[in-house]
């Protein structure tokens, strides 16, 4: 929405970063031949460097749809609630709301996991609840932020002209916070990338199985199988939205 | 009857009066300009008209029916506002700027583009140059010239104004002031103008409010305030040169029916669309009391320094007249 001044020469250099970084995935992920043979030069003394409990392009899609279910979640829920902590008539709490949303933000969310699976059980579920819990706060409060961030002036004009406040949130509010609100969202998606991981403590898959598996076995073939096309995501997801 | 009437405002942030006992009333078409220093509260008047802030007490009348009464939203588009540099949304094009009132209000897609054109025309902007541009793309001058072309958007009855051409160069702020003053004429609006650029307000104003700490020092037409200052203030304020504005303010035109004469003998010669401050200046430039006019029908007449002399004196006597019927 916002205009953009990338020169030509940018783009191409970003477009072809991001085509790198998909072939990475595809490569560690979907078609792994190549991938294998390399993993057996590098360690010869294993006997399997794929994880053969399940398909690798199936833990690549159980990892995505983890990440993508609770990212998407975060944003509308986040959004629900900035619009709610910004309502003209909870200004006088807004201090504390937005300072409780920093503290629970400190908890770490392998111990929210450790929370809800007494109470939901093994799945992916629990996962994408805790992912959800530990993301909602940074999308609100960056959106919030985003939000005030916008020229008081800016909008006394739109008022002056006679904009409803609807339409003031819509059209100038939340179009001029836009970047600030990208980057949050590009932030939460990073995070959520490598906390989908813990998908695998309690069986809801991802890449974070063959992680595991390998600590397990002690076997660094398959910690590799699952840590670089996570890397790899992320790296698109910061080039995609940086 | 005034369209706007302001009746003893007061605002007051912590223990400081930003607005003290402010009565002004502006009359339909006509223009009342807010003068005075910076923090003088000419801007927090304007903002109590459309509501942006409200009163600690007093109260505003608009088409005789207090402000309060109407829907806030209703009442903002009856009036356009504009205002100094900040003013456009930079996220959106100079032609989404001017709609998205009008978007609001529910135009056609086909009206509102004809009317950006017009409204494009009207400030003096090419629409194909301009309408697709950002504003971070244009220059002061024209990013102030769209303001405006917003403010007229909807075509409401009347048009707020805060210092809209401020934060221009001079040169740049001259030239809008001017053209500004002939869109006003064709125009018709009855309009508010905050100020602190005396030039601005003479040109501009059917009345001027003179403000300072809040308070309304004297309300009265440019020429009355240049011939009857109330006080030291308003002559200090004014300066020497707000003469000198007045008198740019009247052309030829306005004096009437001239001596005829024959030959040119040499004197300077101008036309009726000459101001009386550019006549006055070519007499001293020339180091003559006499210019010659050309008519609009091709005849010269001559033009004596006394003549100018007798304008000022009846316009003089002719206002004195109107405050004697006031009291
Ligand atoms: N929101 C505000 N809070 C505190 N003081 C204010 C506020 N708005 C205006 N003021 C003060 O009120 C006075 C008048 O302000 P303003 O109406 O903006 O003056 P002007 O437009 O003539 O420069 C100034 O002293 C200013 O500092
Ligand atoms: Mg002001």
């Amino acid at each position: 929405m916002m205009q953009e001044f990338n020169l030509p020469k940018f783009r191409a250099v970003r477009i072809l970063r991001l085509f790198i970084y998909l072939l990475i995935v595809y490569f560690t992920s979907v078609n792994v031949k190549i991938f294998e043979k390399i993993l057996r030069t590098a360690f010869p003394d294993f006997k399997n460097v794929i994880y053969a409990g399940t398909q690798p392009s199936e833990l690549l899609i159980e990892h995505l749809k983890i990440t993508f279910i609770s990212t998407s979640a975060a944003i509308v829920l986040g959004s629900l609630l900035s619009v709610i902590i910004l309502a003209r008539y909870l200004e006088p709490y807004r201090e504390i709301v937005i300072d409780t949303a920093s503290f629970l933000q400190t908890l770490p969310s392998v111990a929210i996991i450790g929370l809800v699976i007494p109470v939901l059980g093994y799945g992916s579920l629990p996962v994408i609840i805790a992912l959800v819990a530990y993301s909602i706060m940074p999308v609100t409060l960056n959106i919030v932020s985003g939000i005030q961030s916008v020229s008081g002036e800016v909008i006394e004009v739109a008022r002056g002209l006679g904009l409803s406040e609807t339409s003031i949130y819509l059209r100038i509010k939340l179009p001029l916070s836009f970047g600030v609100i990208k980057a949050a969202v590009k932030n939460v998606l990073v995070i959520n990338v490598a906390a989908a991981t813990l998908g695998a403590i309690v069986g809801a898959g991802g890449l974070g199985v063959p992680i595991m598996a390998g600590i397990h076995d002690f076997n660094p073939a398959y910690v590799l199988q699952g840590a670089i096309p996570q890397a790899a995501i992320a790296l698109f997801i910061e080039e995609l939205l940086g | 009857m005034a369209l706007i009437k302001l009746e003893n405002l007061h605002k007051r942030y912590g223990t400081q009066w930003a607005v003290k006992d402010v009565s002004i009333e502006v009359k339909e078409g006509t223009t009342c300009v807010i003068l005075g220093p910076s923090g003088s509260g000419k801007s927090s008047v304007l903002k109590m008209i459309n509501r942006l802030i409200e009163p600690d007490s007093g109260r505003v009348f608009y088409k005789g029916k207090d402000v309060k009464e109407y829907n806030v939203i209703k009442l903002r588009r009856e009036m356009g506002y504009a205002v100094q540099n900040i003013g456009l949304f930079p996220h959106l094009t100079v032609e989404e700027n001017i709609s998205l009132l009008l978007k609001e209000i529910k135009w056609s897609k086909q009206k509102i583009k004809e009317r950006a054109e017009e409204l494009l025309i009207l400030v003096g902007l090419e629409p194909k140059i301009y309408l697709k541009k950002y504003p971070s793309q244009l220059s002061g001058g024209e990013a102030q010239r769209v303001g405006v072309a917003r403010a007229l958007s909807a075509d409401p009855p009347v048009l707020l104004m805060d210092e809209p051409f401020g934060a221009l160069d001079p040169i740049t702020r001259r030239k809008l002031q001017d053209e500004f003053a002939r869109i006003k004429s064709t125009l018709r609006k009855t309009t508010v103008f905050v100020t602190h650029d005396i030039y601005e307000a003479v040109i501009l104003a059917d009345e001027i409010a003179l403000m300072k700490d809040g308070e309304l020092i004297q309300k009265s037409d440019p020429f009355e305030l240049w011939q009857n200052p109330k006080n030291e203030f308003v002559m200090k304020f004014l300066g020497n040169e707000y003469g000198f504005h007045i008198l740019s303010k009247y052309t030829l035109q306005s004096l009437g029916k001239l001596k005829e004469c024959v030959e040119r003998n040499g004197l300077p010669v101008v036309n009726r669309s000459f101001s009386l401050k550019d006549t006055l200046s070519l007499m001293l430039k020339y180091r003559t009391k006499s210019v010659v006019v050309e008519e609009p029908d091709k005849r010269i007449s001559l033009l004596t320094f006394d003549e100018i002399l007798s304008f000022v004196d009846k316009k003089r006597n002719l206002e004195d007249r109107i405050n004697d019927a006031r009291i």
